[in-house]
């Protein structure tokens, strides 16, 4: 009884493993394109903020700095983020969508007069770098989720590998070395028993063939 | 619908203003823990822009905290002083940690 439960424990674990396995090779590949997608633009959005910055460098020295920080305070859209999921081998992913990111000028609040075009530039440099930052936001939130689960179910395959099929093999081995010890003794009794039995049936002949001689 | 929060020094804070964002920390190196931390626990908040020399204030907790975050989610970003990027660097170092192998490289 216990010899059949442990081999069909260990049947599922096998079965488990492979399909765990699957799932692993599934992740890296997914993996792979997102990495690729990620590098790209995290270089785009890097460039996008230097640029953004040394613009702004050049209006700040222009405009000076409590005019620009009084530009920011009057934004009138303010962009937001929406999430939502995506889903990857049972994982949620989110999708982040970025809402009223690129703005018209009437929209951004400041007053036309007293700002110049650089201003302007400035402005939409910001605007640009902060969309790239959002898509790579999405990107990796999706390369950390990917990579906390393969690294949860390389762990599990690992652990059903090395641990637990090795255990329930052992557990086999054991019980049928057990089972057959068993087996080997009883037929060694029953081998006895019919020598005795043989031995005693030929004394018996033995002696009917005296009495009657 | 979740916010847009940016962290860093004040020409950090200052350009992302210009560009609409409504949530801007300024901190300093004494500061930047706790800022991160309270950022980290606003619910509100979707995603938080980081700039890079805040990341290199961040203590080691805090900045294991940042890296596993995924709501919000925090991306860095060069700083008005940096040339190249440590955001590269952070992923690989996620990569290696899960795959063996540093797939930024090369």
């Amino acid at each position: 009884m216990a010899l059949l439960n442990t081999k069909q424990k260990l049947a599922l674990s096998t079965k488990g493993h492979k399909l765990l396995k699957q799932k692993r090779d599934a992740l890296i590949l997914e993996f792979f394109d997102v990495v690729k997608q990620a590098k790209d633009l995290r270089t785009q959005a890097d460039e996008a903020c230097i640029t953004a910055f040394k613009s702004l460098a050049l209006s700040q020295a222009f405009h000076g700095k409590a005019f620009l920080e009084n530009a920011a305070r009057s934004a009138e859209k303010v962009p937001e983020i929406e999430v939502t999921a995506k889903n990857i081998m049972g994982l949620k992913i989110p999708r982040i969508k970025g809402v009223s990111i690129h703005r018209n000028i009437l929209e951004r609040g400041y007053g036309v007069a007293g700002t110049d075009a650089k201003f302007d530039e400035t402005v939409a440099n910001f605007e640009n770098a902060l969309n790239l930052i959002i898509k790579l936001a999405e990107t990796e939130v999706a390369l950390l989720r990917l990579l906390q689960e393969i690294e949860k179910t390389s762990r599990r395959t690992n652990a059903l590998e090395y641990n637990i099929q090795p255990e329930l093999r052992g557990t086999i081995k054991y019980i049928t070395l057990y089972l057959n010890q068993l087996e080997a003794e009883r037929f060694v009794g029953l081998k006895l028993m019919k020598t005795k039995m043989a031995k005693a049936e030929e004394a018996e002949e033995l002696a009917q063939a005296a009495e009657k001689a | 619908m979740s916010k847009i929060a940016v962290i860093g020094d004040g020409e950090t804070t200052l350009g992302f203003g210009l560009a609409g964002v409504r949530l801007c920390v300024s901190c300093d190196e004494t500061n930047a823990n706790e800022k991160v931390r309270e950022l980290l626990a606003n619910d509100e908040v979707g995603l938080v822009i980081m700039s890079q020399d805040a990341l290199k204030w961040l203590s080691h907790k805090v900045r294991k905290q940042v890296d596993a975050s995924v709501k919000p989610v925090v991306i860095t970003i060069p700083g008005r002083t940096a040339r190249e990027s440590a955001g590269s660097a952070q992923l690989g170092r996620m990569i290696k940690r899960a795959i063996g192998v540093d797939l930024t490289k090369g």
